[in-house]
């Protein structure tokens, strides 16, 4: 898997962006994909050092259409830590 | 902040301000929050997106569009404050540059026009008064006297004598086209005429003398050179004239006249009183001229610096004024436009060089006021309170004097201004000090009939009416104008 396979997605949420104040970066990532995966991925896309990723299972919401019901996509969200004094510009262009 | 003015004609003051990043940044930030609040963000909560989200989500240049009116607003005033400018309308903006540095904005400012005044103590008009002759004082008698005539209907048919009056529809043609416009086959409108050659045009009493009742009277006659009405002016004019009825005019004798005028005293006492009337009224005719010639020319040699705003102002307040009398009259102004076939901003050019005149007698006046040092003093004021309160009844007078002492203050003070320049103004013009000592006597209200029977008395009932002069150019009525700034005409009327 190549790097941007892994990363989807940058998430940009008003949660996510005080986590920003930590040097915390919030990214919505392949299922598969394993936290030094993770780690390389990021290091490799945006050229910064990775102190630490927590990542999570999301589970998809419950949809109702009509009488059908029915589930959004699970997915699996990364919080990625970065070493002290760098940053990413994600939203540059996002 | 960093503010360069330029001036520009007519007034205008071009400011253009160079702003720092920082309140570039500043305004940005709140725009971006008032952003925020307005739109929705998928992710965040209304108001809680900050600012670099914004930014990215809106671009830069959406929030610089939200934040210049803002900024520019600020700016403005703020460079207003740091210049000491007072503008004097609204002010128009020709140059933005706020997405790069240099940060600047250009503004148009209408600023207070500047008057150069000549030098108006050196301008001299001549006081010329009028003589009352006894000509005069014998016209305003028969004046005095025909407001009490009686009509009596002939007991027999005659032929029409002089001092008859006549019902007569009267139909006036120039060139073989009829003076006066009407709706097509309708008789021409009654009126009526008295058979006298002072008040009939030369030509239309010799025809109508002698004529019956229920007969048609066909006159051509040709109009002096000076007639007032333009048209006809030294034309063939052709009258044709229906004698509907022939009433007899009784006048009363002249023993009866004093009586008839609720007068206590002789005839001749009567006549004299009418000719101190005619004397004052002739001498503040004489006054008027004199200061309505001086007051021109002074304008005349005045420099002027007038913004355009000040002009429109002028050109909106005069056209208020019409509209205002249209309602009295109970026609919405809307009804008149139609009728003309104008529209409201047509009417506004067409007074526009009206009320420039305007503007620059206002501004010459209040020039002169100030630069006279003219201002009321408290006795001034105590004797305009009471002069203006004792037009009213007993009851209501200690109410109209707490009125005018406080609401209306500004009005009284300006009308003391009033009298108190135009004073000035005459002793001024003629160079003669002795006007300024009038001051008091001519307090007192000149509002007489004489001042009726000094103007025309023959009214010649054939062409309409002859040009109704422009009170409104009369120095007192505009100064009252512009030193009482929001209508002393409302105020006015609140009064009564």
């Amino acid at each position: 898997m190549n790097a941007h396979q892994i990363i989807r997605r940058p998430l940009i949420t008003e949660k996510n962006t005080n986590l920003m104040l930590f040097n915390k970066y919030s990214f919505e990532v392949d299922r598969n994909a394993s936290k030094p995966q993770i780690k390389r991925a990021i290091e490799e896309i945006f050229k910064v050092r990775v102190t630490a990723v927590h990542t999570m299972n999301v589970r998809g919401k419950l949809r109702r259409r009509g009488r059908e019901f029915g589930y959004t996509a699970d997915w699996k969200k990364a919080i990625v830590t970065l070493a002290e004094g760098d940053r990413i510009d994600l939203f540059e262009g996002a | 902040m960093k503010v360069t003015t330029e001036k520009k004609p007519r007034s205008i003051l071009a400011l253009t301000v160079e702003l720092e990043k920082e309140q570039i940044e500043k305004a940005l930030d709140r725009a971006a929050r008032r952003m925020s609040q307005k739109y929705n963000i998928p992710g965040f909560r209304k108001g809680k997106a900050p600012r670099f989200i914004i930014e990215n989500y809106f671009g830069r240049a959406a929030i610089l569009d939200e934040a210049s009116e803002d900024l520019i607003n600020r700016a403005f005033r703020d460079a207003l404050d740091q210049e000491q400018i007072e503008p004097y309308g609204q002010p128009s903006l020709t140059e933005v540059s706020l997405a790069e540095a240099p940060y600047q904005f250009t503004v148009e400012v209408p600023v207070a026009p500047t008057v150069r005044l000549p030098d108006y103590r050196a301008i001299h008009v001549p006081f010329t008064s009028v003589e009352v002759t006894d000509d005069m004082l014998q016209r305003a008698m028969d004046v005095r006297r025909e407001r009490h005539v009686v009509l009596r209907a002939l007991e027999t048919p005659r032929p029409a004598q002089q001092g008859d009056q006549l019902t007569v529809e009267l139909e006036t043609l120039v060139d073989g086209k009829p003076l006066d416009e009407r709706p097509e086959g309708t008789a021409p409108p009654q009126s009526t005429l008295v058979l006298d050659p002072d008040r009939l045009v030369p030509g239309l009493y010799e025809g109508l003398l002698g004529m019956n009742a229920n007969t048609v009277a066909d006159i051509t006659a040709r109009m002096p050179d000076d007639h007032s009405n333009e048209e006809v002016r030294g034309k063939d004019v052709r009258f044709v004239v229906n004698i509907l009825d022939i009433q007899e005019r009784l006048l009363p004798e002249w023993d009866e006249l004093p009586t008839l005028e609720n007068f206590d005293g002789t005839l001749e006492e009567l006549r004299e009183k009418t000719r101190g009337e005619l004397i004052e009224v002739a001498r503040r005719n004489a006054e008027d001229e004199t200061i309505d010639e001086y007051v021109r020319q002074v304008v005349a040699a005045t420099e002027f610096d007038i913004p355009d705003a000040l002009i429109e102002r002028e050109a909106d307040r005069l056209l208020r004024q019409r509209e205002a009398e249209f309602e009295r009259y109970g026609v919405r102004p809307e009804q008149v436009y139609e009728i003309q076939g104008k529209k409201r901003e047509d009417l506004l050019e067409e007074l526009k060089p009206q009320a420039e005149e305007r503007s620059r007698t206002n501004l010459v006046l209040s020039k002169i006021v100030s630069a006279e040092g003219l201002s009321p003093d408290e006795d001034e004021i105590d004797q305009e309170v009471e002069r203006l309160a004792a037009a009213y009844d007993e009851a209501r007078r200690d109410n109209v004097k707490l009125t005018l002492r406080t609401d209306l203050q500004s009005f009284v003070a300006s009308s003391v201004i009033d009298r108190k320049l135009r004073r000035r103004l005459l002793v001024i013009a003629t160079g003669d000090p002795s006007f300024e000592q009038q001051a008091q006597e001519a307090a007192a209200p000149a509002e007489t009939m004489a001042g009726q029977s000094l103007e025309e008395p023959v009214n010649e009932e054939m062409t309409g009416s002859p040009d109704a002069t422009d009170r409104a150019s009369e120095p007192a009525a505009i100064l009252a104008d512009a030193t009482g700034e929001a209508g002393t005409s409302e105020s006015n009327t609140r009064t009564e």
